[in-house]
């Protein structure tokens, strides 16, 4: 029993081929229980925001609290439980996150809450495309729809675009975890 | 290596080793998402899978969710090294024939 060089270079490729799909299922299965859960916490802030714009600060800040708090715990729970050892990274990748996004607010000045509202879903759209480009193209299709509906709400329904990004943008991101769960 | 390890040579049973080969040592892969990306019929995997135990190369675990059975696998380090092993193999015979 022995290989050609073409038979072993075949074999090389199937393995990298099943290889690459195995690692995208397992972000996928990953990924899920977060979007599920933000697409949620969008759904409240957004929603809180439009029926009660004076208090929009305070609701985004307890939305932004209890996100980072049950990511955190999700993340720890997903870990393999032989290897807990990077619950500070999950914990750092967030409050990076949210140092990003202040400092970037601070910076621009004074923006209104649709402006607010319409960047950081595209930035999240941005970033997920990345995901996409590298771990499966399933977070690639869910940046372009998060992206493309932000725009879209943003421009063409600007009114009612607090309310669009609760529904529309909270339930694409409840949609995408529901697929990728089933992926 | 002389000749390649007989089990993983098998093309499906290559292919059940490389899914399983990325996921974390302790995490456990369910059967119907192997199923899936290794493109198997549930017969077919269940037999492959069955032969890699065997060999002491992947380990199984049975339990329920709810009232419905879950079959989950994962790489023994005995399946990780045999894995190595044979693709250091490929890349030998690879490698032997473009330096002949």
């Amino acid at each position: 029993m022995s290989l050609s060089p073409n038979e072993a270079a075949d074999a090389l490729r199937d393995i990298s081929d099943t290889e690459k799909r195995s690692f995208s299922a397992y972000g996928y299965k990953f990924a899920a229980p977060f979007l599920i859960l933000w697409g949620l916490l969008w759904m409240v802030g957004y929603g809180g925001t439009d029926l009660w714009p004076a208090e929009s600060g305070d609701l985004w800040l307890a939305v932004v609290i209890v996100g980072s708090v049950i990511s955190t715990i999700l993340g720890m729970r997903a870990e393999p439980k032989a290897g807990r050892r990077t619950d500070w990274r999950i914990f750092a990748t967030w409050a990076s996150a949210l140092g990003f996004i202040s400092s970037m607010l601070l910076v621009v000045g004074k923006v209104d809450g649709a402006q607010i509202g319409a960047i950081i879903p595209l930035l999240l759209a941005w970033i997920y495309i990345v995901m996409g480009v590298w771990l499966g193209w399933r977070f690639a299709l869910a940046g372009v729809a998060l992206g493309a509906l932000t725009l879209g709400g943003f421009f063409f329904i600007h009114q009612h675009f607090l309310l669009w990004m609760a529904f529309v943008g909270g339930g694409t991101l409840v949609a995408t975890g529901l697929w990728l769960r089933r992926a | 290596m002389e000749q390649p390890d007989a089990i993983i040579h098998q093309p499906m049973r290559l292919k059940i080793m490389a899914a399983l080969k990325p996921m974390p040592q302790s995490e456990l892969l369910e059967f119907v998402r192997l199923k899936a990306i290794a493109g198997a019929t549930e017969g077919n995997l269940g037999a492959h899978i069955a032969t890699l135990e065997e060999a002491g190369y992947v380990e199984v675990e049975k339990d329920f969710v709810g009232k419905k059975p879950r079959t989950r696998i994962r790489l023994s380090k005995k399946g990780r090294r045999a894995f190595d092993d044979y693709v250091a193999y490929l890349r030998e015979v690879i490698d032997g024939a473009a330096t002949a």
